[in-house]
C-alpha cells in the first residue's frame, strides 16, 4: 500500500476505534449494575488501550434523530452500505441506538421487524428491568423468545440481576432456565453450577443445571462427569444425560469408557447417540465399536453404528461392511439391509439370505430394493424365498412398487395367480386411487366379477382420504350391493372435513341400510372431533333406526371420554336390541370410572330384563 | 479490499474495549454459605479450568503482533475469550473480523480460535463468507473441516447461504456432493425464507433424485411465513406426500406462534391432531391458562391430546394444581392428563412422584398414575425404584404395576443383568412369572442379544416366563426352534400361533406338522391353524385345504374350515362355497354362508343363488343363505 492510501486508511481505522468505543462504553454503562455507575469514568487506553489511541479521529454514524421504522431501515442499511459492519450488525446497533433514546419506539420497530430477540439482548443491557416489563405485556408466543435472549444475554453480563429477574418472571411468562444457566457458565462454570444447584424449584433446577452442564461438558467432560457422579448417582445421570444429548458433546470414546466403569449413570437408549458419534469420527470409531468385548453392548452397537452410518452414507456403510466377519456382518444387517440395498441390493438380499439375518431384515432390503427396480426384486423373491417369507416379501415388493409406479405396479399384479392377487388388490386398488382416482375406477371395472367389488371399494376408500366430496360424487353413481365398506369410509372422511355436510349427505342416500351405516359412521368421526356438537346434532333427529344408528355412532366415541353421557344417550334407543348393544358397550367404562353411576343407572332402567341382564354384567 | 478490514476491525475492537471497561466496574454475585459448600466439592473433584486460548495480555500480543492478518487474529482471539460480552454483540463483532479474515486469506487460522463450540462456530461463519463468493472455494474449506463438529456446522452455514443468495448452486451442490446433504434442510429453510414456492417445488423434485427430507424444511419455513398458502400448495402434492407436508406446516407454525397454531388446526379438523400435545404444553404455564384452554375446544380426541399436552407442563409449574385442575375435566380426558401430569413429575423427581401417586389418588387411577410415575424411575435406577415399589404395594397391585413400568428404556448398559434378575427373583412366584414374560417382551423387542444373553443367564425355572414374553416378538424366525428348546410341551401348546407363523416362514407344511402334534380339539390348536389356513390359502390353496382335512372331524375342523372358507371368497367364491359342506356345525355354516352370500351379491347373485341353493343342506338353510343374497341379515 503506498504511503497516500495508507494516511486515509488509518484515519478512518482510528476514528472506527473511537465510535466503536463510544458504541459500546454507552451500551456497557447503561447495562451494568446501577453500582458501577458510581465508578469514574475510564479513560480510553487506560485499562485497555487501543495502538491507534494517538491518533484518533472522529467518524459520524447515520443519525439517529427519529424513530420510525423507516428511519431505522435507513439507519440500518447507510451503516451497512458504507461496509464496516454486515446487515445483522447494522440492524442491531440501530435497535440499540434507537433504544438508547426510547425504548419504546425501539421496541415497535423489533416487533415490525421481526427483531424481538435482538432488540430483547441491546435493550436488555440497557435497562433489563424496563426491558422485562415491556415484554411482558405482549402475547406469549412474541415474550417467550425475547426473554430468553435477555437472560442469557444476563447471563453473561449480569448473572445476579438475571437470576433474579427469571425468579422474579410469574409462572406464566418465565423463560426455560436452561439458557440463562448456560450463558452464565461460559462466563463461569463453577458460579453457574453453585447457582444451579441451590435453586428450589425443582424442574427449573434440572434444567439449569443441564444448561450449566452443556457448557461445562464443553470444557471439561471428563471433570464434568466426574463431578457429577461424586454428587450422586441422581446428578450423575442427569450429567451424563446431557453430555449425551447435548449437541456440543462429541465424545463417544468418553461416553463409552463412563458408560462401562458407572453402568448405573447410563441409560441403554443413549446406544443409537453414542454409536452415531462413534460413526462421525470415521475408521477411528469403527476401530472403537470392533475392539469391544465380545457381548451385548458391542452386539449392539454394531447394529447401532451399521444403521447409523447406512443412513448417513451407504456406499462407505457397504464397504465397511463388505470388510467385516460373518457374525459381524449380521448384526451390522439388522437395521442397514434398507440403506444397504440402496446400493447392493442384489449382494444385500443374498448375504442376508446366507446369513440368516431374519424376515424383517430381508423384507427391508426387498422393499428397498423393490423403489429401485421392482420386477428384479420379485424374481429373486420367487427364486429364493419359501413359504410365508415369500408371500410377506412380494406383499412388501408390491407396496413399494405401487407407491412408486401404480400403473406399472398393476400391470404386474395382472400376472400374478388369483389367489396370490387376491391378497394384494385392495392395496394396489386405493394407493393408485390416492393419486389418480378416476384411472383406477377404471381398472377397478375392468377386472373381474370377483374382484371388481373388492376394488372398487378400495379406490373409493383411498379417493375419499384425499376429496371425500368427489369419492361421495363417484359412489352415488355406482350400483350400492357389495359397497357397504365404501360408504364407511365416505362417510367417516367427509365427517372428518365437514361434518354437517356429511350428515347432509348421509341422510340423502337412497338405501336405507347404507343410510344408517353412513350416519353412524358420520356421527362416530364427528362425536371424536367435537361431541358437543354431535349430540346437538342427534338430539334433532325424529326418534327411529336412522336416530338409533347415529346414537350408536355417538355413544361408540364417547363412552370411554364421558360414560355417564353415553349411557344416558344408549338407553334413549328405541329398538330394544340395539340399545342394549350400546348400553353393554357404555357400562364397561362407567363401571370402571364411577362404580355407583354404574349401579344407579342400571337400576333405573325401565324395561326389567334388560335390568336384571345389566345387572348380572356389573356383578 | 483490505483498506477496509482496519476500520472494521478498529469498530468493533472500540465496542468491545467500551463494553470491557464498564464491566470492570460490575460486581460479581456473591456465592452463599451452602452454595459455596457445594462449589468447593464441585473444585476439589474437578478443578475448574480457564478456556483454552487467552495466555498474555492482550497489550502484549497486541504489541507482539503487527502484520493487519495477526492483528485481526488477536482481534478474534479477544471477542472470544470476553465471555462477560453479550452472545449478541459476541457474535457480531466475532462475525466481522472473521470476515476480514477471510478477505485476507486466513480463513483456516480463524477457524482454530476459541473452545470447541466456538471453533465450530467459526467454521459456520467462514464457510458462510466463503460460500457468498465461490462455491468451490467453500467446498474446499468445509471438506477436511473434522468430521464430528466443525464440518456438519460448515456444511449447515455454506448451505444456508447458498440458499439465501444462490439457490440454483446449492441444488448442484446437493446432487453433485452426497457429503454436503445433511446440510439440506438449512439449505431449503434459507431459500424458503426468499421464496418459499420456489424452494418447495425444488425440494419436491430433488427427493425424487437423491436420498433427504428436504421438503419438509421448505414448508416449515413456508408455514411460518403463510401457512394458508404452504397447505394449498401441499394439498396439489401426490398422495404420499401429503401428510408428510401438512405435517410440517403445522410443524412450522407451532414452532412460530402456537396460539395461531390451535386456531388453523381448529378451523381444519382434517390436518389431525399429531401436535396437540405440543400446543398444549406451549399454551399453558398456570391453571387460568389451562381452564382457559379447555373452554376454547369442544371436547373431543383433538381436546383431549391438547390438554394432555397442556397438563405436562402445568405439572412442572404447579402440581397441586394441576392435580386439582385435572378433576374439572371429563372422565376419559382426565385419565390421561393424570399420566401425564406424573410421567412429567417423574422426570423431575421420580420418588415424589410414586409418593404423591400413591397418596394422592385411589383405585385404578393410582394405579395409572403410579405406572407413570415408576416407568422413568426404572430406567433411571432400576434398583432403588424397583425396592420402592416392593416396599410401598402389595403383591396385587405389584403384578398390575410392576410389569408395566418395564418399558425398553429401563436397560442399562453393561453387566447388571445378573443384579436385576437377582432382584426380580425375590418377589412371590406369581408375581416373578408376570414380571418375567414382561421382561422377555420387552428385551425381545428392544434387544435380542441381550434377550438370550439373560436366558442363558437365568434358573431354569425362570426361563419358561421369560421365553413365553420373548417368543413372540422374535422376528428372525430362525430363532423359533432354539426357544422351543426351552419350553415343555405345556408351553409349546400356549405359543403356538407364534411357533406355528415362525415355522411356516420357511416352510408351512414343517408349520402344519406342528399344529397336527398338538392335542386334538384344544383352543389353541385350533387357533394356531386357523391362523395358518389364513395366509396359507393364498399361496397354496390345495395345500392348506389338504392340511383342513387331516385335522379332527367336528369341531376342530370346522373352525378351521370356516377361516380357509371366509379367505377363499376372496378369489374363488365357488370354490368357497363348495367348502361350505365341510363345515358340521349349522350355526357356524350358516354364518359363514351369509357372508359368502354377502360376497356374491355384490358380484354375480345368479351364480351365487345357484351355488348357495345347491351347497344347503336344508330348505331352512336354503332361505337363510337366499335372504343374505338379497341384502336381508
Amino acid at each position: 500500500m503506498s504511503r497516500n492510501g495508507l494516511l486515509p486508511g488509518l484515519a478512518v481505522t482510528a476514528a472506527c476505534a473511537v465510535i466503536g468505543f463510544l458504541v459500546g462504553r454507552g451500551i456497557g454503562n447503561r447495562t451494568s449494575h446501577p453500582s458501577a455507575n458510581s465508578h469514574p469514568p475510564h479513560v480510553v487506553g487506560e485499562s485497555a488501550p487501543s495502538v491507534e489511541e494517538h491518533s484518533l479521529a472522529p467518524l459520524a454514524l447515520p443519525n439517529v434523530t427519529a424513530f420510525s421504522t423507516e428511519d431505522f431501515q435507513r439507519f440500518a442499511g447507510e451503516l451497512a452500505a458504507a461496509g464496516h459492519v454486515d446487515d445483522d450488525f447494522a440492524q442491531w446497533l440501530g435497535l440499540v441506538l434507537i433504544a438508547r433514546e426510547d425504548l419504546n419506539a425501539s421496541l415497535k420497530i423489533a416487533r415490525r421487524e421481526d427483531l424481538l430477540s435482538q432488540w430483547a439482548q441491546g435493550a436488555g443491557l440497557l435497562d433489563p428491568e424496563a426491558t422485562v416489563e415491556l415484554l411482558l405485556k405482549l402475547p406469549r408466543h412474541e415474550s417467550e423468545a425475547p426473554l430468553t435472549a435477555l437472560l442469557s444475554a444476563l447471563g453473561r453480563t449480569n448473572p445476579t440481576l438475571g437470576l433474579e429477574l427469571l425468579q422474579r418472571l410469574p409462572g406464566s411468562a418465565r423463560p426455560d432456565a436452561f439458557w440463562f444457566f448456560n450463558s452464565w457458565a461460559e462466563r463461569s462454570v463453577s458460579e453457574a453450577a453453585t447457582a444451579a444447584a441451590a435453586l428450589e424449584n425443582e424442574w427449573m433446577r434440572n434444567r439449569a443445571l443441564s444448561g450449566v452442564f452443556h457448557t461445562w461438558g464443553i470444557q471439561d467432560r471428563r471433570g464434568m462427569l466426574e463431578w457429577a457422579i461424586d454428587q450422586g448417582t441422581a446428578l450423575g445421570r442427569h450429567a451424563f444425560r446431557a453430555a449425551y444429548e447435548g449437541p456440543a458433546f462429541r465424545d463417544p470414546e468418553l461416553a463409552l469408557e463412563f458408560a462401562q466403569e458407572h453402568p448405573e449413570i447410563a441409560p441403554w437408549h443413549m446406544l443409537p447417540v453414542l454409536a452415531e458419534g462413534l460413526v462421525e469420527k470415521g475408521a477411528s470409531g469403527w476401530e472403537t465399536i470392533l475392539a469391544l468385548p465380545e457381548g451385548s453392548l458391542r452386539a449392539e452397537m454394531l447394529i447401532r453404528g451399521g444403521e447409523a452410518l447406512a443412513r448417513k452414507n451407504p456406499e462407505e456403510a457397504w464397504k465397511i461392511f463388505k470388510g467385516l466377519s460373518p457374525g459381524d456382518q449380521r448384526l451390522f444387517l439388522q437395521l442397514s439391509a434398507m440403506e444397504l440395498a440402496r446400493v447392493a441390493p442384489k449382494e444385500t438380499s443374498n448375504l442376508l439370505l446366507r446369513l440368516n439375518s431374519g424376515d424383517t431384515s430381508t423384507r427391508d432390503a426387498l422393499t428397498q430394493w423393490a423403489q429401485l427396480d421392482a420386477p428384479a426384486a420379485l424374481e429373486w423373491s420367487h427364486a429364493n424365498l419359501k413359504g410365508f417369507s415369500q408371500i410377506d416379501a412380494i406383499e412388501d415388493i408390491f407396496s413399494a412398487w405401487l407407491e412408486k409406479d401404480a400403473p406399472q405396479a398393476v400391470r404386474a399384479l395382472d400376472a400374478l395367480p388369483p389367489g396370490a392377487r387376491a391378497n394384494l388388490l385392495p392395496e394396489a386398488a386405493e394407493k393408485w386411487s390416492a393419486n389418480a382416482p378416476s384411472e383406477a375406477l377404471k381398472w377397478a371395472n375392468s377386472l373381474s366379477d370377483l374382484e371388481r367389488t373388492r376394488a372398487v371399494q378400495a379406490v373409493i376408500s383411498g379417493w375419499s382420504r384425499r376429496d371425500p366430496i368427489a369419492a361421495a360424487e363417484a359412489l352415488d353413481k355406482l350400483p350400492p350391493d357389495g359397497l357397504d365398506r365404501a360408504y364407511d369410509a365416505v362417510a367417516r372422511n367427509l365427517a372428518e372435513a365437514k361434518p354437517t355436510e356429511a350428515a347432509g349427505w348421509a341422510e340423502s342416500l337412497r338405501s336405507p341400510t347404507h343410510r344408517e351405516r353412513a350416519i353412524e359412521n358420520v356421527i362416530g368421526q364427528w362425536s371424536r372431533n367435537d361431541a358437543a356438537s354431535a349430540s346437538e346434532y342427534v338430539s334433532d333427529l325424529r326418534p327411529g333406526s336412522y336416530r338409533d344408528a347415529a346414537i350408536a355412532g355417538f355413544v361408540n366415541s364417547v363412552a370411554n371420554l364421558d360414560p355417564v353421557v353415553a349411557a344416558e344417550w344408549a338407553d334413549a334407543m328405541d329398538d330394544p336390541l340395539r340399545r342394549e348393544i350400546s348400553i353393554r358397550r357404555t357400562l364397561p367404562y362407567l363401571k370402571a370410572r364411577n362404580p355407583a353411576a354404574a349401579r344407579s343407572f342400571v337400576d333405573a332402567l325401565s324395561d326389567q330384563a334388560l335390568r336384571e341382564k345389566m345387572r348380572k354384567l356389573l356383578e | 479490499m483490505k483498506i477496509w478490514i482496519a476500520p472494521a476491525a478498529a469498530l468493533t475492537l472500540g465496542v468491545m474495549l467500551g463494553l470491557v471497561s464498564v464491566r470492570r466496574s460490575v460486581k460479581l454475585p456473591s456465592v452463599d454459605g451452602e452454595a459455596r459448600s457445594l462449589e468447593s466439592r464441585a473444585h476439589s473433584s474437578a478443578p475448574l479450568k480457564p478456556p483454552v486460548p487467552g495466555e498474555g495480555s492482550f497489550d502484549e500480543n497486541l504489541g507482539l503482533l503487527l502484520a493487519d492478518r495477526d492483528r485481526l487474529l488477536v482481534l478474534l482471539f479477544q471477542t472470544i475469550k470476553d465471555r462477560s460480552m453479550p452472545p449478541a454483540l459476541a457474535g457480531h463483532v466475532r462475525k466481522q473480523i472473521l470476515r476480514r479474515l477471510v478477505d485476507a486469506g486466513a480463513a483456516a487460522e480463524a477457524v482454530d480460535i476459541g473452545d470447541e463450540r466456538q471453533r465450530e462456530e467459526n467454521a459456520g461463519i467462514v464457510a458462510g463468507l466463503l460460500a457468498a463468493r465461490d462455491t468451490p472455494d467453500a467446498v474446499d474449506f468445509v471438506f477436511p473441516l473434522p468430521a464430528g463438529s466443525q464440518r456438519p456446522a460448515a456444511i449447515r452455514e455454506m448451505l444456508k447461504e447458498l440458499g439465501r443468495t444462490a439457490p440454483e448452486r446449492g441444488i448442484a451442490l446437493l446432487r453433485e456432493k452426497v457429503k454436503v446433504r445433511e446440510g439440506g434442510s438449512s439449505f431449503f429453510d434459507s431459500w424458503a425464507k426468499q421464496d418459499p414456492m420456489a424452494a418447495a417445488a425444488a425440494a419436491l423434485a430433488l427427493e425424487e433424485e437423491i436420498p433427504g427430507s428436504f421438503l419438509h424444511s421448505a414448508l416449515h419455513r413456508w408455514a411460518m411465513m403463510d401457512p394458508e398458502a404452504a397447505l394449498a400448495w401441499a394439498n396439489t402434492l401426490p398422495a404420499s406426500k401429503v401428510d408428510p407436508a401438512r405435517d410440517a406446516i403445522v410443524n412450522g407454525l407451532v414452532n412460530k406462534d402456537a396460539d395461531a397454531a390451535l386456531e388453523f388446526l381448529l378451523a381444519k379438523p382434517e390436518l389431525g391432531d399429531g401436535f396437540t400435545d405440543w400446543i398444549g404444553s406451549q399454551l399453558v404455564r398456570t391453571v387460568e391458562d389451562a381452564n382457559a384452554l379447555r373452554d376454547r375446544i369442544p371436547p373431543g380426541n383433538f381436546r383431549t391430546r391438547t390438554l394432555r399436552g397442556a397438563a405436562r407442563e402445568l405439572a412442572s409449574w404447579d402440581l397441586d394444581g394441576a392435580v386439582k385442575w385435572a378433576n374439572t375435566l371429563l372422565p376419559g380426558e382426565k385419565d390421561l392428563v393424570v399420566a401425564a401430569i406424573f410421567d412429567r413429575l417423574s422426570w423431575e423427581d421420580p420418588a415424589r412422584a410414586v409418593e404423591v401417586a400413591s397418596t394422592v389418588l385411589q383405585g385404578e387411577e393410582a394405579t395409572r398414575a403410579m405406572i407413570s410415575a415408576a416407568s422413568r424411575w426404572m430406567s433411571e435406577d432400576f434398583e432403588t425404584a424397583f425396592r420402592a415399589l416392593t416396599n410401598r404395594l402389595d403383591d396385587d397391585a405389584l403384578r398390575h404395576v410392576l410389569p408395566e413400568t418395564l418399558t425398553p428404556t429401563y436397560m442399562i448398559i453393561g453387566r447388571d443383568l445378573p443384579a436385576r434378575l437377582a432382584l426380580v427373583s425375590e418377589l412371590s412366584p406369581e408375581t416373578r412369572r408376570t414380571v418375567l414374560t414382561r421382561m422377555g417382551t420387552q428385551w425381545g423387542m428392544a434387544s435380542p442379544y441381550q434377550a438370550f444373553e439373560a436366558l442363558d443367564a437365568m434358573p431354569p425355572e425362570d426361563r419358561i416366563p421369560f421365553v413365553n414374553g420373548l417368543l413372540p416378538t422374535l422376528s428372525n424366525t430362525t430363532q423359533i426352534p432354539k426357544l422351543m428348546q426351552w419350553l415343555p410341551e405345556s408351553k409349546r401348546l400356549e405359543h403356538a400361533t407364534s411357533i406355528a407363523q415362525g415355522l411356516a416362514a420357511q416352510d408351512p407344511q414343517a408349520a402344519a406338522q406342528f399344529v397336527l402334534g398338538l392335542p386334538a380339539g384344544h383352543d389353541r390348536k385350533v387357533m394356531a391353524a386357523e391362523n395358518l389356513v389364513r395366509k396359507w390359502v393364498y399361496a397354496d390353496p390345495n395345500a392348506a385345504d389338504g392340511f383342513v382335512s387331516t385335522l379332527q372331524p367336528g369341531r376342530e375342523q370346522d373352525k378351521v374350515a370356516a377361516a380357509l372358507t371366509r379367505e377363499l371368497k376372496y378369489f374363488d367364491a365357488g370354490r368357497a362355497t363348495a367348502q361350505l359342506d365341510r363345515i358340521s356345525d349349522p350355526a357356524l355354516r350358516q354364518q359363514v354362508g351369509r357372508e359368502i352370500a354377502d360376497m356374491w351379491r355384490g358380484h354375480d347373485p345368479s351364480t351365487g343363488r345357484e351355488l348357495l341353493s345347491r351347497a344347503a343342506r336344508s330348505e331352512e338353510e336354503g332361505r337363510i343363505f337366499l335372504q343374505a343374497l338379497e341384502g336381508n341379515r
